[in-house]
């Protein structure tokens, strides 16, 4: 009984202790003083790592770009690509070799010389499979690297080399088009040997070992809590952004973010679901909301040799009988935008023409036509499978449920499945029969190559939707290596044309970002291609 | 009885290694991969790559005896998820937060529960006894993700009293709202269990006899009973606190606690197989610990318990 | 030495007193105000279920997407969610999964978590460590990936043409509406916390006089276990179950977002609970009447559960 008591008393100090003295310290206020600025922005989940060598693109890549830059950058209102740390480059007339200048006087956020041979040493690091990089394809196209990266050729081999301090020589295995969108890719940032050999993984850890090249340097990472980044003095252009840039981990961002934005914590937020429509009618929030565009499609996608979907029409009906608008626009709270076409608008060879769009009698005559009038004789457990944890793809499977139901009288079943489950059983529809999931894609790089060649040509065949047209591979190929933008473009138009009347996939919507921004912020701007904020663009008028 | 201990302590061994050989198995058993992250696939060559690199390609029985034998070296692997940081290094980092966390929130279950559940049980069948009931059981019947919502909601955003997330150490205001989230699911629980117990030993004989001795009805019920009507709630809070440290993802994972039950279930639905290995392993040696320091607190609360 | 000869004069008299014990426990409880509130709240719950086909003033899954997120109405008593359907009558079918998951896990609690800790307070020994240990590993176990891994397999296998058991579990899990997952980690999960607690009751109670005097007069184990140690245990075992519900029903709801539980649009409470936290600062009615009706139902069964407590202890009969 006595140590009840003493327990008791010990926990009544605690809680008197701990109460009083620290309520009211919620947010680092911006320095009065010196009017130095601070951005607060969220991060949407831990970053599996903050090494650009490694990065699959996911969370850590916002901040990785802030700190670091290519020999050149793509744009973030405009899309061109710029000379970053390259002051030039010129192209061989095959389209093989690329010979970059880099910028006299670069240096790393250490101070030290930065040479052309990082780069070398960066591209070969990211290519080399002990480094176990989740995007090492990026440099693929370059001769040697795709040896080098599935073992069986070595770091010799591959064609980038540093003739000098300030040159840089990359010969490719193929002539790509679209090479420089690649060389802009974080795969393609410099890192710096030193640190690297002497800290191993750990280089990303601390601001002292983590030496970067990029507008910002890191000052702390506190794992699973912030990241803080201060400007780099020794970046070679101008930074009139903020002072310093801090990003707060939620994961459940979509949620949370919104709430600490509300308590003035943070200066963006994530909006998502029923927020859009309470942020809307809301009289000051109404103002802060920001929709940006996001080059991506999100499909439900069908197994074109599984019955009763190898029937075309039966795939063309369900297409005509979803209502994609009003799945946008009611059931998603137009946290997206409508659907145009399969491909995402902006991208050249799309045109929202091709496009099948809505009509139900049309979806209701065709069925008839398939053999399944008012959903008769239509077969039992049709399923549709989807991330039962995404809320979003949730509400699609059994929106278009509901649709299909009341328009064509036909009966599917529901099948959610666990993330990662449903990620392995997507693998294993190579070879195995399906009938719907919800997939997406988005643009890496503004280029139908991007698109139609790496998607839908029918050895890519990517979400197995095992649609198969031989024109439609020629018009592809042919694509491929045609130089002439025009032409080009004209090729791909035709293929578009074709897979959307052949609907092995139906567009739910196209992707976006919703944000609430406060008014003192301005220039935060998503990019429609991998668009992540760049804090240098950003101003903080507070 | 030191005996007893040393058993116990023995024991641990054996079942440590069936912990880790089940998990193991159904680890491996479990479809999907961890390499998939962000809102796209990897290609198939990167991923083979890597499980080539992490040698997930060998055989099984082989992968189980090197990783026996680092984990016999101290050593657990890397995360395949968070590749920078080693298993040990994260299970280090997060968890004196999620212990922190866990005995405070048992702490504050035990003052809130314990005297919550005596009162309703001094008050037998009157309306104080019906309040404690439907305080204790709107506390239970609401989620720990729905209440810590609903705290943040009321207490960050509407009152504006405390930060919305974040993780300070234990002394300051940010640990208020997961400490009162975690903690006030045990604290009904402890105030049923109280109430029960005191109910059921307040009709036993030698309490009979001290109210007939004529002593006051509140001495009665904290010298005599209370001791008897410890042993289920000794018992549920041992188990109470092992759920609260391994079992506090949602409050940790919505406010942004950086703990090792949040590790736990990413580790989990993000397939960081080495990860989830050594949280499993850390989990069943504080249950075991917990369970036995509960099963000691036993001899000392009914001498008549005697473990051979 | 009293409580002794009491015990062993009730154990003489025992199959003569059954049936009075449980006359006097219905007396008892139908005097018990709250528990009669409790009671008849129960049966109109269960009445609901059982009944929501006729009671329902519309399918459960019937989309209106001209009226989604409607506030309460006379249309719509409850509201509707974002896909136009009426909450009400999701309420009301959703009973029918949160009971069946409430009385599987008391099932679970009562016919494992009691039995195994009678067994291993009782016994001792090697029983004794078999069954704490195995408590220990399953607290420690990733239940969330064993009934992944179940279900993954099973639905794999499902697809497939299918042996005699597996048709079995194949038709026990459709007609659940996909609910096997829940009740696997249910069978792993919720006896633990019940087996440690009979077990501590019994350690400290067989040590008592009372026991003593019924071994004595030749009381088998399994007689002493149910008539002696058993009743002396009841008062956690109630609170456990009860208390057990809530837990059970989120866990359904947990394991129904990662997409292991209910098959959508199936509802459930969990699941419309927290379908309607994501939405509770813009239409607060979705999250308001599924998190009522469940703490209503919880309180109604608390009540009910002390009443049955009180009216089958023995000791308080002389008050």
């Amino acid at each position: 009984m006595k140590r009840l008591a003493a327990l008791s008393l010990l926990v009544l100090l605690t809680i008197a202790a701990c109460t009083p003295s620290t309520t009211g310290t919620a947010s680092p206020s911006p320095g009065a003083a010196a009017k130095k600025t601070t951005l607060r922005l969220p991060e949407g989940a831990k970053p599996a790592t903050m090494d650009p060598g490694i990065s699959s693109g996911g969370s850590g890549l916002e901040q990785i770009q802030n700190m670091f830059e290519a020999l050149a950058y793509v744009d973030q209102v405009t899309g061109e690509i710029k000379p970053g740390q390259a002051e030039k480059w010129t192209i061989s007339p095959d389209g093989l070799t690329y010979t970059f200048n880099l910028r006299s006087g670069l240096k790393w956020s250490d101070g030290q010389a930065l040479k052309a041979s990082d780069f070398e040493y960066a591209w070969k690091r990211a290519t080399d499979p002990a480094t176990k990089s989740r995007y090492a394809q990026t440099l693929w196209p370059v001769k040697g690297a795709e040896a080098f990266g599935t073992g069986k050729g070595t770091a010799a081999d591959m064609a980038v080399k540093a003739t000098d301090d300030k040159t840089l020589v990359v010969t490719l295995e193929r002539p790509a088009p679209f090479f420089m969108h690649l060389v802009a890719t974080w795969t393609a940032y410099p890192v710096r040997k030193d640190t690297i050999d002497k800290n191993g993984d750990k280089w990303t850890l601390t601001s002292d070992s983590y030496i970067s090249n990029g507008h910002y340097r890191m000052v702390e990472w506190k794992q699973e809590q912030s990241m803080t980044l201060e400007k780099n003095p020794n970046y070679w252009g101008e930074n009139n952004g903020p002072d310093t840039v801090v990003w707060t981990l939620f994961d459940d961002q979509a949620s949370k973010s919104v709430i600490a934005y509300e308590a003035n914590e943070i200066d963006r937020a994530v909006l998502a679901g029923a927020d859009i429509t309470r942020a809307k009618n809301d009289a000051v929030l109404g103002k802060e909301v920001k929709k940006f565009e996001r080059q991506g499609s999100q499909w439900i996608i069908m197994d074109t040799t599984n019955p009763p979907l190898n029937n075309l029409k039966v795939r063309q009906a369900l297409s005509l009988a979803t209502n994609a608008k009003q799945i946008n626009e009611v059931v998603l709270k137009d946290a997206f935008f409508n659907s145009v076409s399969i491909v995402a608008p902006g991208v050249p060879g799309q045109k929202k023409e091709n496009a099948l769009g809505y009509d139900t009698t049309k979806a209701k005559q065709l069925m008839s036509e398939a053999g399944y009038p008012d959903g008769k004789g239509w077969p039992a457990n049709v399923k549709f499978t989807f991330d039962g944890a995404l809320s979003v793809d949730k509400s699609i499977a059994e929106a278009v449920q509901g649709m299909w139901k009341s328009t064509l009288g036909i009966d599917i079943v529901l099948e959610p499945m666990e993330t990662k489950a449903l990620e392995s059983w997507r693998l294993s529809r190579k070879t195995a029969p399906f009938h719907f999931y919800i997939s997406g894609w988005g643009s890496d790089y503004e280029d139908p190559n991007n698109w139609y060649n790496l998607l839908f040509h029918s050895k890519a065949d990517f979400f197995y939707s095992h649609w198969k047209n031989a024109e439609f591979d020629g018009l592809l190929d042919q694509g491929l290596k045609e130089n002439d933008a025009a032409k080009r473009k004209a090729l791909y138009e035709s293929a578009d044309k074709m897979i959307n009347s052949d609907a092995p996939y139906i567009t739910v919507y196209h992707w976006a970002r919703f944000d609430l921004i406060k008014p003192y912020i301005e220039g935060l701007y998503h990019y429609r291609v991998l668009g992540r904020v760049q804090a240098y663009l950003v101003r903080v008028k507070k | 009885m030191t005996v007893y201990i040393l058993r116990r302590l023995l024991w641990m061994i054996p079942s440590l290694v069936i912990v880790f050989t089940l998990t193991f198995l159904i680890v491996h058993a479990t479809p999907g991969s961890p390499w998939d992250e962000g809102e796209k696939p990897l290609p198939e060559a990167v991923k083979e790559n890597l499980s080539r690199q992490y040698h997930l390609d060998d055989p099984l029985p082989k992968q189980y005896a090197d990783y026996v034998l680092n984990v016999l070296h101290g050593d657990f692997g890397p995360s395949y998820r968070s590749t920078q940081r080693t298993v040990s290094e994260i299970i280090a980092a997060t968890l004196p937060v999620s212990v922190q966390l866990g005995i405070a929130s048992m702490l504050f279950a035990l003052l809130v529960g314990i005297p919550l559940g005596a009162l309703a049980a001094v008050k037998h069948n009157t309306w104080i006894d019906y309040l404690s009931s439907l305080i204790t059981v709107t506390g239970i019947s609401t989620p720990p993700f729905v209440r810590v919502s609903l705290l943040i909601v009321f207490f960050s955003l509407f009152l504006a009293w405390l930060p919305t997330g974040g993780w300070e150490g234990i002394f300051d205001a940010r640990a208020i709202i997961p400490v009162v989230a975690i903690g006030s699911g045990p604290a009904a629980i402890l105030a049923r269990y109280t109430r029960s117990s005191l109910l059921e030993v307040c009709g036993q004989d030698y309490i009979r006899t001290a109210r007939a001795k004529g002593v006051g009805e509140i001495a009665i019920t904290a010298f005599h009973a209370m001791k008897n009507a410890l042993i289920p709630v000794v018992t549920i809070a041992g188990v109470t606190l092992a759920n609260v440290i391994t079992g506090a993802f949602f409050v940790e994972r919505i406010y942004g606690v950086p703990g090792i039950a949040r590790q736990f279930i990413d580790s989990v639905t993000g397939r960081d197989y080495p990860l989830l290995l050594g949280i499993v392993l850390v989990f069943a040696l504080l249950i075991m610990v917990v369970n036995l320091l509960t099963d000691l607190s036993y001899g000392y609360l009914d001498p008549r318990i005697r473990y051979r | 030495m009293t409580s002794g000869v009491a015990a062993l004069r009730a154990t003489a008299e025992a199959p003569r007193r059954q049936r009075g014990l449980w006359r006097d426990a219905w007396y008892r409880l139908t005097r018990n105000r709250a528990a009669v509130v409790g009671l008849v709240f129960v049966v109109l719950v269960v009445l609901a279920a059982l009944l929501a086909s006729a009671l329902a003033p519309y399918p459960f899954d019937r989309q209106d997407l001209d009226s989604t997120d409607l506030g309460p109405s006379g249309a719509h008593l409850f509201g509707t969610d974002q896909l136009g359907r009426d909450l009400l009558s999701r309420l009301l079918y959703g009973s029918r999964i949160s009971l069946a998951v409430a009385i599987v896990d008391v099932l679970i609690v009562l016919f494992i978590g009691v039995p195994l800790g009678l067994a291993a307070g009782f016994f001792g020994g090697w029983v004794d460590t078999l069954v704490m240990r195995t408590v220990d590993i399953l607290l420690a176990f990733p239940n969330l990936l064993l009934v992944i891994v179940v279900i993954t397999y099973l639905r794999a296998v499902l697809d497939q043409p299918q042996g005699p058991v597996l048709a079995v579990v194949g038709g026990l899990d459709k007609a659940s509406g996909g609910l096997i997952g829940v009740f696997i980690a249910l069978g792993l999960i919720s006896w633990l916390t019940v087996a440690r607690l009979v077990r501590s009751q019994v350690l400290s109670l067989k040590e008592k006089e009372f026991v003593e005097a019924a071994r004595m007069v030749g009381g088998t184990n399994l007689r002493i276990m149910t008539r002696h140690l058993l009743p002396n245990t009841l008062a956690p075992v109630i609170v456990a179950a009860t208390f057990g519900i809530p837990g059970a029903i989120a866990a359904e709801a947990g394991l129904s977002f990662l997409g292991l539980g209910v098959r959508p649009p199936y509802p459930s409470w969990g699941i419309l609970i927290a379908e309607g936290l994501r939405v509770m600062r813009t239409f607060p009615h979705e999250l308001l009447f599924p998190a009522v009706t469940l703490a209503v139902t919880l309180i109604c069964f608390n009540f009910l559960g002390d009443g049955l407590r009180d009216a089958l202890d023995p000791k308080l009969k002389v008050s």
